[in-house]
């Protein structure tokens, strides 16, 4: 499974040290924050769902498939 | 059709979808959905709702990725258009005068159940004091946290000056900081 570590710009956690806005006393709740986020768990079966839902919409990287399938048969 | 590899920059990888290469779109979608949901459930506190929003985000991605032009500013596009999309359905909510859950309202309120939290009092106690915070200064916190964009994105999502979100994050964390100090000095 791909993960935001594959893309080094983006993701979570990214530049989240050298962007970080505020004084050293509250650097300690942004992280707090951050684990808040990571303990949030995606429902079973979602990521499969978005992609089904999804993909039904993509152009056929042929251009031609279901024509050709028609064709065939 | 070319095999993606982990080493493939994000631009690539959105060339190959927008042509309908189904491995590089099931690596948007594993990269994408835990954040894009993370994201829109902190905000509405609704997991039902999340997921509609984030399969509907997806789809919108797929009808408009053969016109993304965007270069580097992939993730800012896909989180506006979840925004977009979650402030429709509320809009559309109200106008059907259809009652939003108390919880929705309490943004993170309702995330502690999907949470496997070995600490609940303690999130509980941050997520009491993140509905207290403004809109405006939550949205920016989520954005961060739970969507896992850095400033510059969070700006460029909220079509905002980089100052202005800067200055909300600090006032949210100090005013975080407050309530949370002040819960703890009352218990």
């Amino acid at each position: 499974m791909a993960t935001s570590a594959d893309y080094p710009s983006s993701g979570p956690g990214h530049d989240r040290e050298t962007t970080f806005a505020g004084p050293p006393e509250l650097r300690s709740l942004d992280a707090r924050l951050a684990r808040q986020a990571g303990r949030l768990r995606v429902p079973p079966g979602l990521i499969q769902r978005v992609f089904e839902a999804s993909v039904a919409g993509l152009p056929s990287p042929h251009g031609f498939g279901v024509e050709l399938l028609i064709r065939s048969r | 059709m070319a095999p993606s590899t982990s080493n493939e920059t994000l631009e690539a990888t959105l060339q190959r979808a927008a042509v309908g290469d189904e491995s590089a779109w099931r690596q948007l979608v594993e990269t994408y959905t835990p954040r894009v949901y993370g994201l829109i459930r902190a905000q509405c506190g609704n997991a039902d709702l999340a997921e509609e929003i984030t399969q509907s985000t997806f789809c919108t991605i797929v009808a408009k990725i053969g016109r993304y032009a965007e270069l580097g500013r992939f993730e800012s596009w896909l989180f506006r258009i979840a925004m977009n999309r979650l402030r429709d359905e509320m809009r559309r909510r109200k106008r059907q005068a259809n009652p939003v859950p108390s919880e929705t309202l309490m943004g993170l309120a309702g995330a502690a159940k999907a949470a496997d939290n070995p600490d609940p009092e303690e999130a509980q106690a941050l997520r009491a004091a993140l509905a207290r915070l403004s809109d405006a200064d939550r949205r920016v916190v989520h954005l961060r946290h739970f969507a896992g964009l850095s400033f510059a994105q969070i700006a460029q999502v909220l079509g905002e000056p980089l100052g202005t979100v800067l200055a909300r994050q600090h006032r949210a964390l100090k005013k975080l900081r407050q309530l949370l100090v002040g819960d703890q000095q009352h218990s």
